[in-house]
């Protein structure tokens, strides 16, 4: 077991600077680092007030950098991942990595390992960036508990869209589908879309959809939020908030959520790699 | 320069018995998508390998050989574990376990198009990663093959004789014992081709079982110890590709073209077909010897004309295609022409 994990990483180390050191990255790499970086530097601006957010801690100006992560991020994974598995089938490289004796799920867990590694790379540097801004700033770090709330539900989200990606390169037959899957994929999990199915699902149960900062409103909002990363990315870091501000739903299915947001797709991917023909 | 020493193949150069490759009534048949409405995603078996068996003993060189769509492809993915069996089994050595299986067979495709980012280490490095192998392995194996020179340069700068010397080095990685190469030579200048044909020969010296596919009889009949020959998904025949000829009557066939009168006695027993006549020359006949024998007697009949071609003649795939399966010539002539602008 030990050396079968040894030899998921090693090849996981090995994808993730592949596609580290890869030209697309160059690209990614200072826009995700630069954006969420002064997204962290504007809401720690103590001049800032849109008129619905007041920051007033560390902890709440990184929560607002989190819209930055939410949005660039994922994209990230979309960019870094999408030919991951597509490109090797269409060039013909898929079909000697099916054939070497490592089992295909160690292979397929490696691949999704190396495309998470290589999309934290920018994220992580951006956010601990921002962290270091906020506390130029504004004097004062955010709370341990919050960063590592913040550090875990970013690795999350990563993970997430991952696989989900991964799952969605294996299914195309070529790479325009599967980027064309992953963008699908950000763009109705993305904050502006996800509203659509809240709004029609909250009209079918007759939930008044022009309050929307009704409790009814808001109690359903989570639970739809739930059915996505992105929701469940911002309700984790919602956890913890002050009392008043809090999610209505209980942390418990928050974080479950989550969990089942990292093993379903993850699993799917892996049988999914199980299955192939190359 | 493709360097090879003896003492640096390990394929095969195992203490264990020599290893031995069982096939039996393997089927796979492509799934096709044939959605219905109450089934959008239903689909249905469609053309592939049925009841295939085949032996490959460690030490010998086996030539698959068939026209396109043949499921030569199909065969080698199905040992090598890429496709399942749907039908039949597959064992090595009496060991079913398919972790048992690719821990001792390799599988080299067909014109693997490698591409970047990264250095052609790269490739070998993360293969020995996935293998658990030393990664000086993969250097060793990229100066075999004549790549070590061009080991730090990027994938994209190899020429596609160069991504085919890339494959096999993946090949040969771990030291297999069965060996699967599909269409190995495309792709392959002359010099390089030679040098594949005596590698090749070593690694079986050293018993390793090989499987090599091509649709081009002449490219297997200098490597192969027997021939295995493939036509829409079955296998025709197989054995020594003398036998398979002689038992379709392809053999003893002589051609003849001369200048002025053309004969019209070949004696007793030899049929004669007209074949074209190429420039310079009057006549030209294909004599049929199986049943009976030209002795130079018998050419001391034609004098009235002068002899410009006497050859004996090789059959070609599809000759051979032409006689397993009692398709004319041009109908399995152009299969393999299909195949062979396919692979242009």
């Amino acid at each position: 077991m030990r050396e079968r994990i040894r030899r998921i990483c090693a090849v996981a180390n090995h994808e993730a600077w592949r596609h580290f050191s890869g030209q697309r990255m160059w690209v990614i790499a200072p826009l995700v680092i630069l954006f969420i970086a002064l997204g962290a530097w504007g809401f720690s601006d103590p001049a800032f007030d849109d008129g619905l957010f007041n920051v007033e801690t560390a902890t709440d100006a990184m929560f607002l950098t989190s819209i930055v992560i939410v949005v660039l991020s994922p994209l990230s994974v979309v960019l870094i991942g999408f030919d991951a598995i597509s490109k090797r089938r269409i060039t013909g490289e898929l079909a000697i990595d099916l054939s070497q004796p490592m089992p295909r799920s160690d292979y397929a867990i490696s691949q999704l390992l190396g495309v998470w590694g290589a999309a934290n790379g920018p994220t992580q540097l951006g956010l601990w960036a921002g962290i270091v801004l906020i506390y130029t700033r504004m004097g004062m770090f955010p709370p341990l508990g919050d960063i590592l709330v913040m550090w875990v539900a970013t690795m999350l989200l990563l993970l997430w869209y991952s696989s989900l990606q991964l799952l969605a390169s294996s299914y195309a037959r070529d790479l325009g589908a599967s980027v064309t899957w992953g963008i699908g994929t950000w763009l109705v999990f993305g904050p502006f879309l996800w509203i659509i199915p809240t709004m029609v699902l909250a009209t079918m149960l007759g939930v008044d959809v022009t309050d929307t900062l009704s409790v009814s409103y808001d109690r359903l909002q989570e639970r739809v939020d739930l059915f996505s990363p992105n929701g469940v990315f911002q309700l984790m870091l919602e956890t913890r908030h002050s009392p008043d501000q809090q999610p209505l739903l209980n942390g418990a299915w928050i974080w479950l959520a989550g969990l089942c947001w990292a093993v379903l797709p993850s699993a799917l991917f892996v049988r999914r790699i199980q299955r192939m023909t190359a | 320069m493709w360097r090879i020493h003896s003492n640096s193949l390990k394929c095969g150069a195992h203490p264990e018995p020599e290893a031995m490759l069982d096939l039996a009534a393997a089927t796979y048949r492509h799934p096709l998508h044939k959605p219905t409405l109450r089934n959008p995603w239903a689909t249905a078996p469609g053309p592939g390998v049925q009841g295939v068996s085949l032996q490959l003993s460690g030490g010998s060189i086996t030539g698959l050989v068939g026209p396109n769509g043949a499921g030569k492809s199909t065969l080698m993915q199905m040992i090598a574990g890429i496709l399942p069996l749907e039908d039949g089994s597959l064992t090595i050595e009496g060991s079913g376990a398919r972790s048992t299986l690719r821990n001792v067979i390799s599988f080299m495709p067909e014109r693997v198009n490698w591409t970047g980012p990264g250095r052609v280490s790269h490739v070998l490095e993360r293969l020995c990663l996935m293998r658990g192998l030393d990664l000086a392995e993969g250097e060793r194996l990229l100066e075999l093959v004549g790549l070590g020179a061009r080991s730090s340069d990027d994938i994209s700068t190899l020429s596609q004789g160069m991504k085919q010397r890339l494959s096999l080095a993946t090949a040969l990685l771990g030291g297999p014992k069965i060996l699967l190469l599909d269409e190995p030579l495309n792709g392959l200048d002359p010099v390089a081709q030679g040098a594949f044909r005596v590698l090749l020969r070593q690694l079986a010296d050293q018993g390793c079982g090989i499987l090599i596919s091509s649709h081009n009889l002449s490219d297997l009949e200098s490597l192969s110890d027997e021939i295995i020959l493939m036509h829409q998904g079955r296998v025709l025949a197989d054995g020594p590709l003398i036998e398979i000829e002689r038992k379709l009557g392809l053999v003893a066939r002589l051609e003849i073209a001369g200048l002025g009168e053309a004969p019209t006695n070949f004696g007793p027993s030899v049929s004669a077909e007209d074949i074209p006549v190429l420039s310079g020359e009057d006549w030209a006949y294909c004599l049929h010897l199986e049943k009976g024998e030209w002795t130079v007697d018998r050419k001391s009949e034609f004098q009235s004309f002068r002899l410009t071609r006497l050859q004996a003649v090789k059959p070609g795939l599809e000759n051979v295609i032409s006689a397993a399966t009692g398709l004319d010539v041009e109908a399995a002539g152009f299969e393999i022409l299909s195949e062979v602008r396919g692979d242009a």
